[in-house]
């Protein structure tokens, strides 16, 4: 029962609100259920009424009214969301009971005994209660929401109608319990668990938040599951009454924004809430560290608590004497106990109260405490932290320049702080060299010296909310956590105004625009430095993940102003018109501004905003007002959920990685273009070269053809000269073949030659011999003659004597 | 078209962080001056309308963060862009190295045909001076850029500067229909010799 008690309390505070003899019932209830509560803690448990839950989104409207504040407002949204409820069930009456009969069915199918039970629970109230209680222990998830589940239902077991469909429902829910199987039979189950509450328990349960409405995928699920109780969203949608309500009750139905219970009333899970993921992770880290250091922490917590009592004496000195009426209320206003309370253990606060705590933390840290809080929640005060900054304080860093000439181009640093900006920011380039220096941590660095004693102290916090928190992923290199909260961005924006999204994505506004400086600075790039630090109050506590709730109600709540803007004006007014809505009103101003609020808030946020309106009255100055309402806005407005914010990052990864593999093929296909572009160029080159070269062949062959012509004509006429020459030839050789007288012709020519040529010879010297012998003889005749003469008659007997001579030569040689 | 202007032309301020871009820009946009500008994250933007020749010419112009890393967002930017005008600083010598790096990373982001503009801001500090602008000049010619020396304090030649960029794309606009057109005739040309090689192989 003790470890139960942390959840009793506040149930128990909201059941007492609403109705004293609801107040009873729960509490016999719980004594009931009580040694259940400790078997919630088992994920699957909690899984299994998350289905439970999913199946009946009828009694999460139920649920509504009893667990929510006692405000006049919630009561109307109780008492309507009764009606609601009637209405509904009147609507689909006809289908819904079937439905859960055919259930019934089912359920009998599998156990008569469950069937055997129910028929109980019809007949006896109190057989039933106990049959719920046994049969619920091993579902629940925790105690806020059976007992708010069972009371609701008893609830309408005793004022309406709709008794039989209400145990049904009880019924349902035990039977689901039952019937999955990881659950642990209830004596293993009422073990209790030692220390931690349930809530930091179930980090590791994957379910759906149990009131659905906040989680996409939820509803998602719910559409995709076999969900009858419900009518249809678009039959729901044609209801006038449903319309009303939904506009009154606005943030409890509305998909957008968590009912706002659950800003009391938290599910208690580290997925569903940024307080208790934030301060798992600071456990986390705690404890991940050794000993001394963890001792060294010890230490600097210890002085960090006693300069918070050196500060709240002098405060209370101040309370006394200060002549400042503003001020003397700002300290009245400011509930001490509850700082004193967290400084003195702010794990036992986060732990046990995180509901107070976040309500305090979105009135603003005391600025005379800030520092010290802001450490404490950090846990970064250490001696170790100081040590480490002394030694880095005299290293060189690669990145002075660039941090120097930021110096002077930041936001809100008095000049007597720049030297202190400067070591801090070098001393971090090279405690991370991997992130080094980026552009915009100038400003958060400038947030946080303002608040701290020391440059070690701001060192210190500086590295925890990069390191410890996160912020280092938006600064590395590529900055691949700035690209993921843009994403995050983006969905939530859709998720909470889809015309404002449409219309930004339609003019081609992307938020890397303009929301890129939000995150990289934490709005200190535009924003006033009080809304800076009250941002950065609300990170510290809830994580760098909240800052995402400002950003995005900064939109919602100018979503009128932008969207009849144009690209260029829309640029112009999301750069500096936006924190306009709360920095320009006056005390003046702001009645008219709260006048034409309520007037202008449509019937939608008629509720949120009166309850706004309410809670801030009486805390409010003149200055202030502006900053609370923002940041109040900002934390009730805009639900955001670790485990919604996760998928969104699992969801943004997967889209990285389509998209760099993509860009990659993209980058490949490029590169296998241009090689295919320069093989193309390649080919078409040898494309020419084969064609000039083809044409010279085709010329060529041409060429040849022509030369083949002529030697076919040539040949032509070389046959005919030769058939005419066989002609002649066969003639001749005919002709030879033909007796001829010719045809012995002497063969031998030369030898006849040679012997006519010897036979001239001879006779030619026989000639010779002749003539000699002639002459011989004349010459004798002559000598004869003379001699003759010279005998005869010299003269005329010579003559007549060698004429004789000459014709008997004469006659010799013939 | 919008009524309201002839052209609407996107320029993309780029180079180093602290060069004056966004002294630059102001200067040009708004016509003041101030020292302690804070340094620019992610991106900023500004719209101003000239007259150019007669037509009404709307600027938008688009200031960038100059630190390396902040590529991932700026990256995106330079796509669309018709020109890009690219700032060093004339007393920081560094700065005008890294014009090459800038130029890279217009070949590797940027649209093919984007014109280039080279600026060197802070001319008024003349005592400091590290980049010469016979240097600078004979660096901007070789790679065909403009250069202009510019100074956001004085607003000597900064509202040239802008100018210049919005003349060059406006004839560069007026050129591509030019080369369209010739392009055409080319492309006959070739149809042409094409079908002469297809004639003289078709007769084999």
């Amino acid at each position: 029962m003790t470890d139960t008690q942390s959840i009793e309390t506040p149930s128990l505070k909201d059941v007492e609100a609403s109705d004293i003899s609801k107040e009873e019932f729960a509490v016999a209830e719980k004594r009931n259920t009580g040694d259940s509560d400790t078997i919630l803690k088992s994920p699957a448990a909690e899984e299994a009424t998350s289905d439970a839950s999913q199946t009946e989104p009828d009694s999460d409207a139920k649920i509504v009214p009893v667990t929510s504040d006692s405000n006049d407002p919630i009561t109307l949204v109780k008492s309507d969301s009764l009606e609601e409820l009637q209405q509904k069930s009147s609507e689909s009456a006809d289908h819904a009971p079937q439905t859960l009969d055919t259930e019934l069915q089912n359920n009998s199918d599998e156990s008569s005994a469950h069937s055997e039970l129910n028929f109980a629970a019809y007949e006896d109230e109190d057989a039933a209660e106990e049959y719920n209680t046994e049969v619920t222990n091993p579902s629940v998830v925790n105690a806020e929401s059976s007992i708010g589940n069972e009371v609701q239902s008893n609830d309408l077991i005793h004022s309406s109608p709709e008794k039989p469909n209400a145990s049904d429902l009880a019924d349902e829910q035990g039977d689901q319990g039952n019937a999955s199987p990881p659950l642990l039979p209830s004596e293993n189950g009422t073990r209790p668990l030692p220390a931690l509450p349930p809530r930091s328990m179930t980090t590791s349960s994957p379910p759906l938040p149990p009131r659905g409405p906040s989680a996409p995928p939820a509803s998602t699920l719910k559409k995709s599951q076999v969900h009858p109780v419900p009518p249809p969203l678009t039959e729901e949608l044609k209801s006038e009454k449903f319309r009303k309500n939904a506009a009154l009750t606005h943030a409890q139905t509305s998909p957008p924004s968590l009912p706002p219970r659950s800003s009391h009333k938290r599910s208690a899970s580290a997925d569903f809430d940024l307080v208790i993921s934030r301060f798992n992770d600071y456990e986390e880290e705690y404890l991940s560290k050794d000993g001394v250091t963890q001792e060294s922490l010890q230490e600097g917590t210890r002085i960090l608590k006693s300069s918070y009592t050196a500060v709240l004496e002098t405060i209370s000195a101040e309370k006394e004497s200060s002549p400042d009426q503003e001020e003397h209320r700002e300290l009245v206003k400011t509930d001490w106990p509850f700082w004193t309370r967290l400084v003195n253990n702010y794990a036992e606060v986060a732990k046990k109260d995180s509901v107070k705590l976040e309500q305090e933390i979105t009135g603003g840290i005391p600025p005379q405490v800030r520092g010290i809080i802001w450490q404490l929640m950090a846990n970064t005060k250490s001696k170790d932290i100081e040590e480490i900054y002394k030694a880095l304080e005299t290293c060189e860093s690669p990145h002075e320049k660039a941090i120097q000439r930021d110096i002077s181009r930041t936001n809100y640093i008095p000049d007597d702080k720049t030297g202190s900006l400067f070591n801090v920011l070098k001393a971090y380039s090279i405690y991370d060299d991997t992130v080094g220096y980026t552009q915009g941590m100038a400003f958060i660095a400038t947030a946080l010296i303002l608040n701290v004693e020391s440059e070690a102290e701001a060192f210190g916090l500086l590295t925890s909310i990069m390191k410890g928190y996160g912020l280092r992923d938006l600064f590395l290199p590529e900055m691949p956590g700035l690209h993921v909260k843009l994403y995050q961005f983006d969905r939530l924006l859709e998720e909470n105004s889809p015309s404002l999204y449409y219309h930004l994505a339609r003019q081609g506004v992307r938020s890397s625009m303009y929301a890129s400086q939000w995150f990289l600075t934490c709005f200190a790039y535009r924003f006033p430095l009080c809304f800076v630090l009250r941002i950065f109050d609300i990170i510290l506590v809830e994580g760098v993940d909240a800052i995402l709730k400002f950003a995005v109600v900064l939109m919602v709540r100018k979503e009128k102003a932008l969207l009849p803007l144009q690209f260029d004006q829309l640029l112009e007014f999301l750069k500096d018109g936006l924190f306009a809505y709360y920095l320009k009103d006056s005390v003046k101003a702001r009645q008219q501004t709260k006048a034409a609020k309520n007037d202008s808030s449509s019937s939608v946020s008629l509720l949120s905003r009166t309850t706004i309106k309410k809670e801030s009255s009486p805390e409010i100055t003149d200055e202030d007002y502006d900053i609370d309402a923002f940041v109040e806005d900002a934390m009730k407005e805009v639900k955001i959920t670790p485990i919604t914010l996760k998928r969104y990052v699992a969801e943004y990864e997967e889209i990285h990685l389509l998209e760099s593999q993509k860009e990659a093929q993209f980058e490949a296909l490029r590169i296998k273009n241009k090689q295919l572009h320069k093989e193309v160029r390649k080919l078409e080159h040898d494309h020419t070269i084969l064609n000039r070269e083809h044409i010279s062949i085709a010329n060529e062959l041409i060429e040849n053809r022509l030369a083949m012509e002529t030697l076919q004509d040539e040949n032509r006429d070389l046959a005919a000269e030769v058939a005419q020459l066989r002609g002649q030839l066969k003639e001749e050789v005919r002709k030879r073949s033909l007796p001829n007288p010719d045809a012995e012709l002497p063969t031998d020519l030369k030898a006849d030659l040679q012997e006519t040529m010897a036979r001239n010879l001879q006779v030619m010297s026989e000639n010779q011999d002749l003539q000699d012998k002639i002459a011989q003889l004349e010459q004798e005749v002559t000598l004869l003659r003379q001699s003759h003469s010279q005998k005869r008659d010299p003269a005329a007997g010579q003559r007549p004597a060698n004429l004789g001579n000459w014709k008997g030569l004469r006659k010799v040689w013939k | 078209m919008n009524s309201e202007y002839d052209y609407l032309f996107k320029l993309l301020l780029i180079g180093d962080s602290g060069v004056g871009k966004s002294c630059l820009l102001l200067r040009f946009s708004d016509d003041t001056y101030t020292n302690d500008y804070i340094s620019t994250i992610g991106v900023d933007f500004k719209i101003k309308t000239v007259e150019l020749d007669g037509k009404t010419v709307k600027l938008q112009i688009w200031d960038t963060a100059g630190q390396e890393r902040f590529r991932t967002i700026t990256s995106s930017y330079y796509r669309g862009a018709h020109g890009i005008i690219i700032v060093y600083d004339v007393t920081d010598h560094d700065s005008f190295n890294d014009v090459k790096m800038w130029l890279q990373e217009i070949d590797r982001y940027a649209t093919a045909g984007v014109l280039k503009l080279m600026v060197g801001n802070k001319s008024d500090l003349q005592d400091k001076r590290m980049v010469e602008y016979d240097v600078a000049k004979e660096f901007a010619d070789s790679l065909q850029i403009p250069f202009l020396e510019t100074s956001a304090l004085d607003s000597s030649n900064v509202e040239e500067a802008f100018l210049t960029m919005a003349k060059q794309i406006k004839e560069s606009m007026a050129q591509q229909h030019k080369d369209t057109g010739k392009k055409d005739d080319k492309a006959n040309v070739n149809l042409k010799g094409q079908s002469l090689s297809n004639t003289s192989s078709g007769c084999c």
